[in-house]
């Protein structure tokens, strides 16, 4: 039985992340994003403020797992993305499947915590205890797919999403009713074997005259009690038995040693039976596993959905794009979105065949905020999530660097740039045609000059290999070089500063300038200070 | 008694002690390793001996060819097992009280013996036979096998076992009632199961098909019957009393019908079928095998001799195993190696000790062609570690054991003297070394003394030096050959330094060949990931390690 709603041809099983996908959610701050889609939504709290919201942190987990996951080709991607749509389209739907697994789920994990406990004790009753145990388990395994069932047969519309379509149709194939009314035959005699019905069974005596060969005929219910008078035609019955069949011998259950091993005997019958379905719960319980964590996913993204739309953040699926192309309109940073509870500055962009995107310009001027913004949406474009934009396309890449110079980094110092260059030694060793470098302030951590010589090599080298690099960099004698070489594949992006030396916070296209208007931000503070 | 370890005659007399050979040999390891393939059966006696005379390597080598060529070794192993399993069954035999279990008991264990023994003697007599040994043992089993009162066991026996499993019987089980009957017609509960997990029920072999249906009996076979098993019997013998009465009726008749001999034939076979396996295991891995021609004239030459237990554990690590060739010229007595440490001088020295060894066991070696003359003995000394029991400095320790070796006299033995005297005096040394060469010289023994003086080399008839010499072309793994050559006293710390790939050159080297490698590797990667679609497994970027 196979879940297969994150992938069209496959579970959730040892998927390969992105390299360093640490480094990736510290630079992008993406842990705001995965609390966000783990604060269940209802319409309840709607009015509460965030925060407020009930936690449901494997949601959280699941989204930090896939979200660091790319899907690398396009039709992985729209099945993906299929599934997301129907699951803010049918959200009561997708919240009962995530509540049935997790419930399902809860038992499996008590059980298997009853069972090591009974394991350590060994006592002699244990054994047919631990049966009642595992019985009990597998009825209750039974009873959570006949209520998947039933939920699925409640949906009588057609899913709109290939996954949940197809899911529903394997479920009920595999789960059909002639296997579900056979499966339940046997449950029941299994608890009528465990409950003292008849167990009969064949044997023959071996080289040691022991018992061999043992095989079970049949389970039938146990008799319901009769009178005293019904007991003397039972014994009729049983002579009438004796006469029919030859050598027939009945002993009641007075001796206790006989009663001892015909109670093993029993149990030997039950374990036997309860083996054959060691297979079956197995598969059930990673069946029930992967539906736990393949929902959250999907509950994760709507609710990730409705706090952006709170926020009137947009939200639109993204279009995949040969590597080479990008763009986008009305893109803004989602994390700062979440974090300050309002609307960023949007950012649009229309950069076809180029592969070096470079942005210069005013401190201060939205220059970060651009490039993590590029960052987030291209990590949620490459899971099958919206993106926060009105529309986005971009290619898929395999890999994602980003390479952060971080504010306490920045402090010159040999040591800092030895670690600097360590870390982008590490990029360097896995790096590949199929990825995708964020570069924020780098080489920071030396002079311009001996810093825009090394970045000059690294991106040239890059540029080269036709790999995808974003930077943003203050680095201006290495962009105006850079600039000068007139790049066919390179765009050259700033902070928007109107003649004022008012900063709009967008970015747009233009040639990178001698100065980042440190000035300005200095003329600032000192005229406040004036004030 | 026919014996397939010595001819007729002969009499060596068992060694139950480790000879100190073994241990410097590295021959325990091998026996403890046969051994745990082996475990029912006590190696170490086998082993332990040495045989006495020439004849008896003969002899040996002989049966060791046609049991590896001539007869499968699998009806070797079958009849051993058959003879356990009679001991095994015999013991329980013993214990039973109750009648009729003790007599179908015996009729287990009459059952087993002849399935062994027959089962030998048609393997053999299928066989072209070629060893005195084995031709020995074929006849006396097969005036064993026509035996009339033999004959005649083994066909009553057939019929009884027959009617015992056709003894079926059905129990019908509540919570306060049991019922057993037999006669009845045989329903099986599976159909139900059948439907819901048919994978389980896909039968693999041919006849098999019962197999996931039986389930295990939680009673074991035990001297006293259990109380089930009691009813069931008792329901039989009102059945078919006839059956007991003939079983008990046999059980009498062929009480003596098993014949002791055959347990001595099993023991012997396990030092033949041990090492067999051993080689086959190692031959597996790529090891070579001869078994070695034994000279009159003294002539000794080894063609690519390795250490056996040393490639046994390569072997599990895929690590190879160096071999070397060695001839002792007429006149020739004794090798002395010199070279670097770490360069297998005593690898070399072991790996000739154990071809000896084997050689004189009449089985195969550890080369790929050996021609050598039969020694009386093998004696060897390796450098201990100091004693802290005794309190002994490392050289008393050393004397002391040397003492025996020198004073028994023995002659045409094979020694090996592997570092020597390693705390004297460089000049001390150099003159007890040379006393103890000449002694040995003298008792004509051969042998090789390894050593790092030098000096050694130069002064005594009949010796020979050999240096370890690292092979230079190759760094990654140091290999040495041994070359005929006067000693020298270099000291080698470049040559471990090169052996790390520290030089400079080398890390150039292998800096340049990094970036070639990452340069190639992105269109792979590409192509192998959109190929594949989702980002499961076949995406995965793998590191190549540098070696």
């Amino acid at each position: 039985m196979k879940v297969r709603l994150l992938y069209p041809d496959g579970e959730w099983v040892h998927p390969v992340s992105y390299f360093d996908r640490e480094e990736i959610i510290r630079d992008l701050n993406l842990t705001i994003i995965f609390r966000t889609a783990g604060s269940i939504f209802s319409e309840g709290n709607r009015d509460k403020p965030h925060g407020s919201s009930e936690r449901d942190a494997f949601v959280t987990e699941m989204m930090r797992k896939v979200m660091m996951v790319p899907l690398l080709c396009e039709r992985d991607l729209l099945y993906r993305q299929e599934i997301v749509r129907e699951s803010m389209r049918n959200y009561s739907f997708m919240e009962a499947l995530y509540n049935l697994a997790k419930q399902a789920n809860s038992e499996i994990e008590r059980f298997a915590a009853v069972k090591k406990e009974k394991w350590y004790r060994n006592g002699d009753n244990d054994r047919s205890r631990l049966l009642l145990t595992e019985l009990e388990y597998l009825d209750r395994q039974v009873f959570y797919l006949d209520e998947l069932k039933k939920l699925l047969l409640e949906q009588t519309g057609e899913f709109a999403s290939e996954g949940l379509g197809e899911f529903k149709c394997r479920f009920l194939s595999e789960y059909h009713e002639e296997y579900q009314t056979t499966l339940h035959e046997v449950l029941h005699d299994l608890a009528e074997a465990a409950a003292g019905g008849m167990v009969e069974l064949s044997a023959r005596l071996g080289k040691r005259l022991e018992m061999t060969d043992l095989v079970l005929c049949r389970i039938k219910d146990k008799e319901p009690e009769r009178g005293i008078g019904k007991k003397v035609t039972e014994k009729f019955e049983m002579l009438a038995r004796n006469l029919l069949i030859s050598g027939a011998h009945v002993e009641n259950l007075e001796n206790l040693n006989l009663l001892q091993e015909v109670t093993e005997l029993r149990n030997t019958a039950l374990a036997s039976l309860m083996s054959f379905f060691i297979p079956f719960l197995e598969e059930k319980e990673e069946f029930f596993s992967q539906l736990y964590q393949q929902t959250a996913f999907y509950i994760g993204a709507v609710n990730l959905c409705r706090q952006m739309q709170r926020f009137h953040v947009p939200v639109c699926f993204s279009e995949v794009t040969p590597r080479k192309d990008l763009w986008f309109d009305g893109l803004v940073e989602l994390s700062l979105a979440l974090y300050n509870q309002n609307l960023p500055v949007s950012n649009r962009l229309d950069a076809h065949d180029k592969y070096l995107v470079v942005v210069t310009g005013a401190n201060q001027g939205g220059k970060s905020t651009f490039l993590r913004s590029l960052g987030i949406a291209q990590i949620m474009h490459q899971c099958g999530l919206f993106v926060a934009a009105e529309h986005f396309g971009a290619g898929l890449y395999r890999n994602v660097f980003t390479h952060f110079t971080r504010r306490e980094d920045s402090a010159m110092n040999s040591g800092r740039l030895d670690e600097e260059l360590g870390r982008m030694e590490r990029i360097f060793d896995h790096i590949t045609e199929d990825s995708v470098l964020y570069l924020n302030e780098s080489f920071a951590t030396t002079t311009e000059k001996e810093g825009s010589v090394i970045a000059g090599d690294i991106v040239k080298a890059l540029y080269d290999r036709k790999i995808r690099v974003m930077m943003v960099t203050h680095l201006l004698a290495f962009a105006r070089e850079c600039y000068a070489t007139h790049p066919e594949h390179a765009v050259f992006l700033a902070a928007e500063r109107l003649e004022n030396g008012h900063r709009t916070f967008h970015i747009v296209e233009t040639a990178p300038e001698q100065t980042s208007y440190g000035l300005d931000l200095y003329d600032e503070l000192e005229l406040d200070k004036k004030e | 008694m026919i014996s397939l370890l010595m001819p007729q005659q002969e009499v060596n007399d068992k060694c139950k002690v480790m000879p100190d050979y073994f241990a410097d040999l590295n021959l325990d390891q091998v026996v403890s390793e046969m051994q745990v393939r082996n475990k029912e059966y006590d190696l170490k006696n086998l082993f332990y001996t040495y045989p006495d005379s020439e004849r008896i390597v003969r002899f040996r080598q002989e049966v060791f060819r046609d049991i590896e060529s001539t007869v499968m070794p699998g009806a070797f192993w079958d009849f051993s097992k058959a003879m356990r399993e009679t001991r095994k069954q015999l013991e329980f035999w013993k214990k039973t009280g109750q009648e009729q279990q003790k007599s179908v008991c015996f009729l287990g264990v009459v059952s087993e013996y002849m399935e062994g023994l027959f089962g030998l003697f048609e393997a053999l007599s299928g066989a072209k036979l070629v060893s005195e040994g084995l031709t020995k043992v074929r006849d006396r089993l097969s005036e064993l096998v026509t035996d009339k009162k033999m004959m005649s066991c083994r066909k009553k026996a057939e019929q009884l076992n027959q009617q015992l499993s056709e003894l079926r019987f059905h129990m019908t089980l509540t919570d306060s009632q049991m019922t057993i009957a037999t006669g009845k017609k045989e329903v099986l509960y599976y159909d139900k199961l059948r439907f819901l997990f048919p994978k389980q029920f896909e039968t693999k072999k041919e006849g098999r098909l019962y197999e996931r249906y039986y389930l295990t009996s939680p009673f074991l076979a035990n001297e006293r019957l259990g109380y089930l098993e009691t009813e069931a019997v008792s329901v039989y013998k009102k059945l078919k009393p006839e059956f007991f009465k003939e079983v008990l009726e046999f059980a009498k008749t062929y009480e003596d019908v098993i014949s002791e001999e055959l347990y001595e034939l099993e023991q012997e076979l396990q030092f033949y079928l041990s090492y067999l396996s051993y080689q086959q295991e190692m031959k597996k891995h790529g090891c070579t095998f001869c078994i070695p021609e034994l000279t009159t004239d003294g002539a000794f030459q080894i063609t690519e001799g390795y250490d056996i237990a040393l490639a046994w554990k390569n072997m599990w690590v895929a690590a190879e195993t160096v071999s070397n060739s060695v001839e002792y010229c007429e006149a020739e007595k004794f090798f002395v190696v010199t070279g670097p440490n770490q360069g297998g001088k005593t690898t070399f020295a072991r790996s000739i000790g154990q071809i000896v060894y084997f050689a004189m066991q009449g089985l195969p070696v550890p080369a790929k062609a050996a021609r050598l003359p039969y020694f009386n003995g093998l004696l060897t000394h390796f450098s201990a570690e100091e004693s802290a029991e005794s309190g002994r400095g490392k050289l008393k320790e050393e004397l002391i054991r040397l003492g025996p070796m020198l004073k028994e006299k023995r002659k045409n033995c094979f020694v090996i003297l592997n570092e020597l005297f390693t705390t004297a005096a460089t000049y001390d040394a150099r003159i007890m070394g040379t006393r103890v060469l000449k002694h040995f010289i003298l008792q004509d023994c051969r042998g090789i003394y390894v050593t790092h003086i030098s000096e050694l080399t130069q002064e005594i008839d009949g010796v020979v030096s050999l240096v370890a010499v690292a092979d230079g072309e190759n760094h990654k793994r140091r290999t040495f050959r041994l070359e005929r050559r006067p000693a020298e006293g270099t000291g080698y710390a470049a040559d471990i330094v090169e052996r790390h790939n520290l030089t400079y050159e080398d890390i150039v080297e292998r800096l340049n060949r990094r970036l070639s490698e990452a340069g190639q590797k992105p269109e792979e990667t590409t192509e192998k990931s959109e190929k594949t679609g989702n980002g499961k497994a076949e995406g995965t970027e793998t590191e190549v390690a540098e070696g």
